[in-house]
């Protein structure tokens, strides 16, 4: 009895109290999915983060030029991809922490234990299943080196067709450079019989064996993973097993945005700064110089996309990597423009024309105590041991004023889509000039007022 | 109806006239186009020391922002002159005697709105011709983009300006209108640009207190967005950049006539309801 009173008349706290109680038992159910890690920065200061085991999407997403990889934990609900590209998921457990000092996620990918689960990729627009994707074998081809963002996606069969004949080529580079060391091996014994007997050899000494180019071309390991190549719009998409039960957290939004336009861009260098390189990228970058400037014009083949969605794109790990740039858009250089049967061509408002050629340039550090460097025509022969620094079309304007238009154009003259811009040197003025110019309502004002002052003075005398 | 009709346009143009002719013979408005001429000639300055010091500049072109720097010095000035001339006139007794003659609310109002316009067109006509003489010296040539900046300009200035004579019939004080116009003019204009400058920034320098800052501060602008006569400007030189020309005509000429159309009914019912007394 005594028990029942007591329980009637504390029943708020009990209640409150199991309710407390109820969420720290949820709490501690969900700290078991979470372990405390203490990992260092740059710096060597320790910070503690937060482990969780998680399903994350392993992402190599194509981004105009080449393919980032990325991941997207849980706690990023959307992935962007850009539209009519093929993109490679992959699915992943692996630890997830939020890094504060960058902020942004990180993936623990060691130990890299291989999931063994059959999971089919499944889109899904407008509610609807729109493909279930099968995992297929692919392999990424970068012809000129991992060093180069020049890298293509092979898939099945033609993956391994490269593969394979990637793995023929090492393997005869191998035996060439084999070849090569036991060359080398044997110019050095035969070197140094020289130098103690000259004359065994007629006074010739052995030639050293050529050491043979390095191998640029790199292929990636055949693998397994999900192509998506979609058109623009938005998706959901998610994985399901062989039974068609949907993994759980594996849903995400998906936004597969499209190019906005595509256009020329040019590089520009100026003579007296070639390290500090300044871009126009479209049609509306008019270049204004000082007259009798040098400057150096490379092109670019440029792509517009949505900024937001590029940034998600390359770093959707971020929480905040794009946000308030929704209605910005962004040029990002996709490739150089080669120079194979063009020219530069300069007119201004009288029409006279001028064809300019890519020239190849040399950049020579000035060897006395005086800094700077000069940028020089490259020449083979002047520049033996060398290789030019940087090919481009070379601009001079002497005279101030004027307006000049310049285009990329082809052998048949016809003018590149996207590469013309403006190029006007500045004139010298007086800033006093146009400060008279603005005081010119000054004056009106008082002119004016004053008017109306000597007219009201000479009405009140009348 | 004709007859009252005609009467009433009469009436807004001779209000107008009278209010132009006043403004004209006052030192305010000289003295504006002095700050904005002056202020443009500067930035212009700096552009060509921009250009000095780099040896080259990529822009679209250097006109651009200065005439953007002027339209909103004038649109801030005349909204505001909007803003203290009705209280003024209520203040001084002078509405009253306007209202015993054939002067109604509707056409009192947008004889105000007529003045400030027609002041506006004055001073652009008068701000083209320094821009373009700017441009020959410069060589920073008067392009195509700034006659659309220009035009688009009007769409702009016109909602500022009934946005203050919408103020101007809400308060009673002369000294009340003109601060609380200065208040949201200083808001609307202060958070988008700030919006502008941290989305242009890279938010993973900032502290995460500064970086929640910038989240509330977001979503205080796609708020303000709706109210604000200024984001019809940036969606309007949005529309210039990406040559969207369904986008501009919007920002030119639908928005602000909505904008327009609102404020200005919003004035008379509140002017009609409040009364011309002066308290």
């Amino acid at each position: 009895m005594k028990q029942a009173n007591f329980v009637k008349s504390h029943k708020h706290y009990i209640f409150l109290i199991s309710v407390i109680m109820f969420f720290t038992g949820c709490e501690a159910i969900a700290a078991d999915h979470r372990m405390q890690f203490v990992k260092e920065d740059e710096t060597g200061k320790k910070i503690t983060v937060n482990l969780r085991k998680e399903l994350v999407y392993d992402l190599m997403l194509f981004n105009g030029k080449s393919f980032q990889v990325t991941f997207c934990p849980e706690a990023i609900d959307t992935i962007y991809m850009i539209a009519g590209s093929s993109n490679v998921f992959q699915y992943r457990k692996t630890n997830v922490y939020f890094w504060p000092i960058t902020k942004e996620y990180m993936a623990d990918w060691e130990p890299n234990v291989p999931d063994k689960s059959n999971y089919i990729l499944e889109v899904l627009k407008g509610g609807q299943c729109y493909r279930k994707i099968l995992p297929q074998k692919y392999v990424f081809e970068y012809s000129d080196g991992f060093q180069t963002e020049k890298c293509r996606l092979y898939t099945d069969a033609k993956a391994q067709e490269i593969y394979d004949r990637y793995f023929k080529k090492t393997e005869a580079y191998s035996r060439t450079v084999i070849a090569y060391y036991q060359a080398m091996t044997e110019y050095k014994f035969k070197m140094e019989k020289y130098m103690k007997q000259p004359g065994s050899y007629n006074y010739i000494p052995p030639n050293e064996p050529l050491a043979p180019g390095p191998l640029l071309e790199s292929v990636t390991e055949p693998k397994e993973g999900f192509i998506l190549n979609l058109a623009p719009g938005k998706y959901r998409i998610r994985f399901i097993d062989q039974n068609g039960v949907v993994v759980k957290y594996s849903e995400r939004m998906l936004v597969a945005f499209p190019m906005i336009s595509e256009g020329v861009g040019y590089q520009i260098i100026p003579e007296d700064k070639w390290t500090h390189a300044t871009t126009s990228d479209d049609t509306t970058g008019n270049v204004f110089i000082l007259p009798g400037q040098t400057i150096y014009l490379k092109p670019f083949r440029s792509i517009k996309f949505n900024k937001h969605h590029y940034l998600k794109l390359s770093k959707l790990q971020s929480p905040v990597s794009g946000r308030g740039m929704e209605n910005m858009n962004l040029w990002v250089q996709v490739g150089e423009i080669p120079a194979q049967n063009l020219s530069l061509e300069i007119s201004n408002n009288k029409n006279n024309l001028i064809k300019v050629e890519e020239k190849p340039f040399y950049v020579q550090q000035r060897a006395d105590s005086v800094l700077g460097y000069d940028i020089l025509d490259y020449d083979p022969d002047r520049f033996p041991d060398e290789s030019s620094t940087f090919s481009a079309y070379k601009i001079r304007i002497n005279q101030p004023g004027g307006n000049y238009r310049i285009g990329l154009v082809d052998g048949q003259g016809r003018v590149i889509k996207g590469s013309i811009r403006t190029v006007q040197p500045m004139t010298k003025f007086s800033l006093l000039t146009l400060v008279l110019l603005a005081t010119l309502p000054l004056g009106c004002g008082f002119l004016v007022v004053g008017l109306r002052l000597a007219a009201t003075r000479h009405h009140m005398k009348e | 109806m004709k007859g009252t009709a005609i009467t009433r346009v009469e009436t807004v143009f001779i209000l107008a006239r009278r209010g132009i002719i006043v403004s004209l013979y006052k030192f305010g408005i000289y003295l504006t186009a002095f700050i904005s001429c002056l202020t443009a000639v500067l930035l212009v300055s700096c552009y060509q020391g921009a250009i000095r010091e780099n040896g080259l500049l990529v822009l679209n072109n250097p006109l651009n922002f200065p005439l953007q720097i002027v339209i909103t010095i004038n649109a801030v000035y005349l909204a505001a002159t909007a803003a203290m001339s009705i209280s003024k006139e209520r203040d001084t007794g002078m509405l009253e005697v306007l209202f015993y003659g054939p002067v109604e609310t509707g056409s009192y109002i947008t004889a105000k709105y007529v003045e400030q316009m027609f002041k506006y067109v004055i001073l652009l006509g008068f701000y083209g011709l320094v821009f373009i003489l700017s441009g020959k010296l410069t060589n920073f040539n008067f392009s195509s983009e700034l006659f659309l900046i220009g035009l688009l300009s009007l769409g702009f200035v016109s909602s500022v300006i009934s946005l203050g004579i919408l103020i101007s019939a809400v308060t009673s004080k002369t000294r009340s209108s003109f601060f609380i116009f200065l208040i949201l003019a200083l808001v609307f204009s202060g958070v988008q640009l700030l919006e502008f400058l941290t989305a242009n920034t890279d938010i993973n320098t900032f502290s995460p207190v500064f970086a929640s800052s910038i989240t509330i501060l977001n979503t205080i602008a796609r708020l303000i967005r709706i109210v604000s006569p200024f984001s019809s400007f940036g969606w309007g030189m949005e529309a210039i950049r990406d040559s969207d020309f369904i986008k501009y005509f919007n920002s030119l000429a639908t928005l602000p006539i909505i904008y327009l159309a609102v404020c200005l009914f919003l004035s008379k019912t509140i002017l009609d309801q409040k009364g011309i007394k002066a308290n």
